[in-house]
């Protein structure tokens, strides 16, 4: 990855490519390029749809590899929800693509003199950028279809929707799947907006007569490689729990925890959860001639993701994540899969993140749009963001603004950013998560869940404050180090419980980049990470008031154990403190 | 005494007619431990398992009381 692409979506007579190499970047990838290169070049002050902003995609430092479930993408930008620094990953092909030809990132920069719409078209023969207006409002699925007939389906593609197109806060950005279908997004943060501002509605990877990338040692690569997906097979749940039911596991053990937000964070349990649980949803894809396993990008061995057909058998959606079909499921009391695989559909579609979608919908019908359990109603809504009614536009700009606009108070969002599928109530590690991370709430930032409630990464009390600050620390440092590497966060699990793992993931890195790094120097490598979105932060205008869940999670006890969240503002200023 | 048991994801397969997420009562000795529980069922008690005493986390050695809903699901996981 020897070279960063720079285009310039302002220039004067239309878009200007330059090429230069990764300079002060180099030995960087995923989310320490985005963070750094955003932290760096964008004025922290400025408008997130602005010229000055600049949107980086890069795959990690082991994309391009035959390293196992190496093909995670970064994107960062300032982000138009937070406004703040983001790093939104995603799966798909593209991280893999992208690396392969040769490139640490893409940055679009600028902002374009006219509203065309733009494809960048890139090969190993170069960079291509085409004005297309045909494409002005169409879905992502719509949009693949039309491009596939152009560039076929053995390339990557990432795309925005109309809602990207509409510079809505809630857009995310589509990366095609195995199957070349727009269902793997970089969701979080509005990153979709931000490509929707530069004027760019697909980007378009072809690596095409392109090799793996090759490392400095092969010899050790390859043996690293094997000790690391030995390892990703023997931990069960790497090696077996996420392949057969996704990740939406997690729906019972939630709901049995007490710790599944329902109706808008009201209720910790949901009367319908088996409905749409993972074992249920499973078996569901299977009976319909589906499949509940499924690598979102090719090299990965643990494989959560899955096909979703209808009750015709024919393809709707990928399989819901968790996320998703609590969002939109227990979070707004809707217990039917189909409903969910539709919205899940529409959501990519349209391109809208599932998790901000869902909550503001919950925060809608909290407001009385629509009543608690009303599908149809739910899916009216996000058909209103993808025509771009005023309704759908409100909606389209997440729970934060929803909640604004129709006056209600229980709005769980931290940085303007909706929470995912874990009340912090029942779930105080995440809770701390939620409130500190610089992405707003986000429950990968640092992923607590593991230790409070699963047993993964040692064992702490999920009811209780003692023990939370430090845990998420540790796990928001590991983060930052995993998203820089392009790995699957979900590698997470085998590596925080075997320590030969996560010695054989080191060793691809040293073997791969001819290093000699240790657990130290990873740690190091998280935490830079975490300096600079801080200090971004910091700059922008956030303080600590900004690392606060809002004040009802504090103040009503969440049945069924009747808990409030615990940890203190005091404690929660400690998180960074290392 | 009575408790309320019910298992879930693969654990199914360990007892006959079980259907995840649905809880049957059992008939339990006075003071039994979890672990005992385990072995009435023949689940097998060297998996990692995940336990869940009224929705809290629980131990193999916990004793259990009357009414008490005991969950257990195998290792998982998700995000
Ligand atoms: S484990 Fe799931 S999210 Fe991770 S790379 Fe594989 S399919 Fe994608």
């Amino acid at each position: 990855m020897e070279k960063i692409l720079r285009v310039d979506m302002g220039a004067e007579g239309g878009p200007k490519t330059t090429l230069v190499p990764p300079g002060e970047y180099a030995g960087l990838g995923g989310r320490a390029l985005t963070s750094a290169i955003v932290s760096k070049e964008v004025p922290p002050l400025c408008h997130a749809l602005g010229e000055e902003n600049k949107l980086v995609i890069a795959p990690g430092l082991l994309s391009g590899t035959i390293a196992a479930n190496s093909g995670r993408l970064s994107v960062g930008c300032k982000s138009p929800l937070t406004g703040g620094i983001k790093e939104s990953n995603a799966g798909g092909m593209a991280s893999q693509t992208l690396a392969k030809l040769g490139y640490a990132a893409i940055v679009l920069e600028g902002k374009p003199k006219t509203d065309n719409l733009y494809t960048i078209f890139v090969n190993k023969g170069g960079v291509k950028i085409e004005s297309d207006n045909t494409l002005k409002g169409l879905g992502n699925y719509a949009l693949i279809e039309k491009l596939k007939a152009k560039y076929g389906d053995k390339v990557s593609y990432m795309s925005i929707g109309p809602a990207g197109e509409m510079k809505l806060a809630a857009a995310s950005i589509a990366c095609t799947d195995m199957e070349c279908r727009p269902t793997r997004h970089a969701g979080r943060g509005g990153t979709g907006a931000v490509m929707g501002s530069k004027g760019v509605k697909a980007i378009i990877l072809d690596d095409t007569g392109v090799s793996m990338r090759p490392p400095k040692d092969a010899e050790k690569f390859k043996e690293a490689n094997k000790r690391w997906v030995d390892g990703l097979k023997k931990h069960p749940v790497t090696g077996e729990g996420l392949a057969a039911y996704g990740t939406n596991v997690l729906t019972n053990i939630l709901n049995e925890a007490g710790g599944y937000p329902t109706h808008n964070f009201m209720w910790g349990r949901f009367e319908g959860h088996t409905k749409i649980s993972g074992e249920t949803e499973a078996a569901l894809e299977k009976e319909r001639g589906g499949n509940p396993t499924h690598g979102c990008h090719r090299g990965c061995v643990m494989r959560c993701s899955g096909i979703y057909n209808d009750k015709y058998g024919n393809y709707l959606t990928k399989q819901p994540e968790y996320e998703t079909v609590w969002a939109h499921g227990g979070n707004c009391g809707i217990d039917d899969l189909d409903t969910i695989a539709m919205l899940d559909r529409l959501d990519d579609d349209y391109g809208v993140d599932t998790i901000e979608m869902g909550a503001t919908i919950g925060v809608a019908m909290e407001a009385g749009l629509a009543k608690f359990g009303d599908g149809e109603a739910a899916i009216n809504f996000v058909k209103q963001v993808g025509k771009g009614t005023n309704l759908g536009r409100i909606l389209g700009s997440g729970a934060a603004v929803t909640g604004k606009v129709f006056g209600v108070e229980r709005v769980p969002v931290v940085k303007n950013q909706a929470m995912p599928a874990y009340d912090p109530r029942a779930v105080q590690g995440i809770g701390v998560t939620y409130a500190t991370s610089p992405m707003g709430a986000d429950h990968t930032a640092g992923y607590a869940v593991g230790s409070n409630i699963l047993g993964i990464g040692g064992k702490t009390d999920a009811l209780s404050p003692e023990g939370q600050v430090d845990l998420s620390r540790n796990l928001q440092i590991a983060t930052a180090a995993v998203d820089s590497t392009g790995m699957c966060l979900f590698i997470a699990f085998a590596v925080l419980d075997q320590p030969e793992t996560f010695q054989a993931l080191i060793d691809m890195i040293n073997a791969f980049y001819g290093l000699n790094l240790n657990g130290d120097d990873v740690a190091a490598l998280g935490k830079s990470v975490l300096k600079n979105e801080r200090e971004f932060n910091i700059k922008a205008g956030f303080t600590s008031a900004h690392d606060r869940l809002p004040g009802f999670f504090s103040r009503d006890a969440l049945p069924p154990h009747n808990i409030k969240f615990k940890v203190t503002d005091a404690e929660l200023d400690q998180v960074f403190n290392w | 005494m009575k408790i309320e048991f019910v298992l879930y994801a693969s654990l199914t397969q360990f007892v006959s007619g079980s259907v995840a997420g649905k809880p049957i009562t059992l008939e339990i000795p006075d003071k039994a431990t979890v672990n005992h529980v385990l072995h009435m069922m023949a689940i097998p008690s060297d998996m990692a398992l995940i336990l869940l005493i009224n929705g809290r986390s629980g131990t193999k050695e916990h004793e259990l009381s009357e009414g008490d809903r005991l969950a257990i699901f195998p290792p998982i996981a998700g995000g």
